[in-house]
């Protein structure tokens, strides 16, 4: 069987066969399936075939699974950014009130601490605001 | 896109997608993973969705995903244990071993005689010298994938020269 034609892309007989599930070379499906992952006239001749061809159903539907999963990698996400964010606050707040006064800092920092106390208290606010919100959001899911 | 709208395209597309997989990976239970993985990945790019190409869009992360899969295998088979560890600085490639033996001509025969998609992925690469990104915009490919089709080639080229016993073990 010819997977290529001359001008590199896949053959209809390849397709099809793909189809029928008659390509059992390992190497060959690797081939084809490099070559539909970024040539978009053969997927399209490819999904073209499909819809007139009769479609697989999977033994268990990923929807509940995958929504499971989404969720899992949004509080990782946000969990990840929040502890970034939390370990910020925690080295800032280590230099502001942790260090011995000095010379050259004394005139600015009493200043800056209401800024800064002020801009603490907004990250925490809306850490708290995305969690509820983010939450809220997945309870129709689960 | 909203929840719904998702929802309603994993409805639409889930079996497409599972028989892309299922066709490419001949595995029900792989295919159903690779399928969650498809959705999670089109779930995480939306923003990328190019309205009214859904279909097309998703197949593609789909053969992406049996691609990733089966080069994965195709690894593990192949590399033969402790091979990875070799340096690849430090081990002479098999074709500039058999060029040193004096076998320019039989090498550019032998790349000739390659079948697609590595005939001509070898010739850039080998004959012409072009580095991997000129074959490839040469090409039209991605880098990545003439990057692992050049790696594919030089072992099926060192097969090729192995097994016509002229040049004796070119194995690193």
């Amino acid at each position: 069987m010819e997977v290529f034609r001359a001008d590199g892309h896949l053959t209809d007989e390849a397709l099809l066969l793909l189809i029928q599930e008659g390509v059992p070379e390992e190497l060959t499906r690797l081939e084809i399936a490099e070559h539909l992952a970024f040539c978009g006239e053969c997927l399209e001749r490819y999904t073209r075939l499909l819809d007139a061809a009769p479609l697989l159903t999977p033994a268990r539907s990923c929807e509940r699974s995958l929504w499971a999963r989404i969720r899992a990698r949004a509080i990782q996400a946000f969990t990840s950014r929040y502890a970034t964010a939390a370990a910020a606050v925690f080295i800032a707040l280590t230099v502001v009130w942790g260090n011995p006064p000095m010379e050259t800092v004394r005139e600015v920092f009493p200043e800056d601490r209401p800024a800064i106390t002020e801009r603490i208290g907004e990250t925490l606010s809306q850490a708290i605001t995305e969690l509820s919100d983010f939450l809220g959001g997945f309870r129709s899911h689960s | 896109m909203t929840r719904e709208d998702f929802s309603a395209l994993v409805v639409q597309y889930e079996r497409l997608v599972y028989t892309i997989c299922y066709q490419l990976v001949r595995d029900a239970a792989t295919a159903e993973d690779l399928t969650q993985e498809t959705f999670l990945s089109a779930y995480l790019h939306q923003e990328s969705l190019p309205a009214g190409y859904e279909q097309q869009w998703l197949g593609r992360i789909a053969a992406n995903k049996a691609k990733d899969h089966l080069q994965s295998a195709w690894n593990r088979k192949t590399v033969l244990p402790g091979e990875q560890a070799i340096p690849v600085g430090l081990a002479p490639a098999a074709e500039e071993v058999a060029l040193r033996r004096g076998a320019a001509a039989e090498i550019a025969e032998a790349v000739g005689r390659m079948r697609e998609p590595y005939g001509p992925v070898c010739r850039l690469c080998l004959l012409e010298e072009r580095s991997i990104e000129e074959a490839a915009l040469s090409l039209g490919r991605p880098v990545k994938t003439v990057y692992t089709q050049l790696s594919r080639g030089k072992r099926l080229l060192r097969e090729e020269l192995e097994r016509s016993g002229a040049y004796g073990s070119l194995s690193r």
